[in-house]
């Protein structure tokens, strides 16, 4: 069994009724194929970078669960037939696992929770941000590059 | 024909930029994800390109990793395939 995780993303004026009907559905899915879900977590309504079927806005929910494969197509096919849902990825997390000790560990390790509220793990986002001030430069560098890549053309 | 020297200094000034370390080895504790557009942000450029290895200093391996996650990201819309797309609003 695997680890999958999918990220949907619906339409933003979707009810709440609207978007658990839907994460029923897809838990009712894993549930029927002797999968297990891990945790379920609603992203929050995100600008889209590119507007998908006319929509700029669109809300994002996390699905991660533990199931056959077999499972994925069933389920993939369900959401692209949902025209609520604008869009879905579906990844593999961790080959061949032990559904039991993952859980513990999805819930030891609060991986269910959203990575904004781990603030007590302040120290590492702080280097982070002192490394971007160090890697920008660079940035720029190959955005001059492609500008003259341009004026090439 | 460019001039020579001019060509050498751009090369030197490329290379004094450029990170000594891969971040993501430097800490082991980072992860590289699709969903975390921030970290991501690093290796694009404003046209929302993928930024080079030489450039960006990331290690061979962590640099596929970052490449696929890129991809992932514009996926789920959360990256832009290209500026052009980038929203008014």
């Amino acid at each position: 069994m695997h680890e999958y995780e999918i990220v949907f993303i619906t339409q933003p004026e979707l009810s709440d009724s609207q978007l658990t009907e839907i994460t029923k559905r897809v838990d009712g899915m894993i549930d029927q194929h002797e999968g297990r879900t891990f945790f379920t977590r609603s992203m929050g309504k995100k600008q889209l970078a590119y507007p998908i079927q006319k929509q700029t806005k669109g809300v994002y929910t996390l699905v991660d669960f533990a199931a056959q494969g077999g499972c994925i197509a069933k389920i993939e096919r369900s959401l692209r037939l949902d025209e609520n849902v604008l869009r879905f990825l579906t990844v593999v997390r961790n080959k061949d696992i032990d559904v039991e000790a993952r859980a513990t560990e999805v819930i030891a390790r609060g991986e269910d929770r959203p990575p904004e509220s781990a603030v007590e793990v302040a120290p590492p986002a702080v280097e982070a941000e002192t490394k971007t001030t160090v890697t920008s430069p660079p940035a720029e560098a190959t955005a001059g590059d492609t500008e003259t890549e341009e004026v090439k053309k | 024909m460019r001039p020579r020297n001019k060509k050498k200094m751009k090369r030197k000034s490329r290379v004094s930029n450029r990170p000594r370390v891969c971040r993501y080895c430097a800490d082991k504790k980072l992860t590289i994800d699709y969903k975390d557009v921030k970290a991501l942000g690093f290796f694009t450029t404003e046209r929302g390109k993928i930024v080079p290895r030489r450039i960006s200093g990331a290690c061979a391996k962590h640099q596929r990793e970052i490449k696929i996650a890129i991809k992932r990201a514009r996926i789920l819309a959360l990256a832009p395939f290209t500026s052009a797309q980038a929203p008014t609003a």
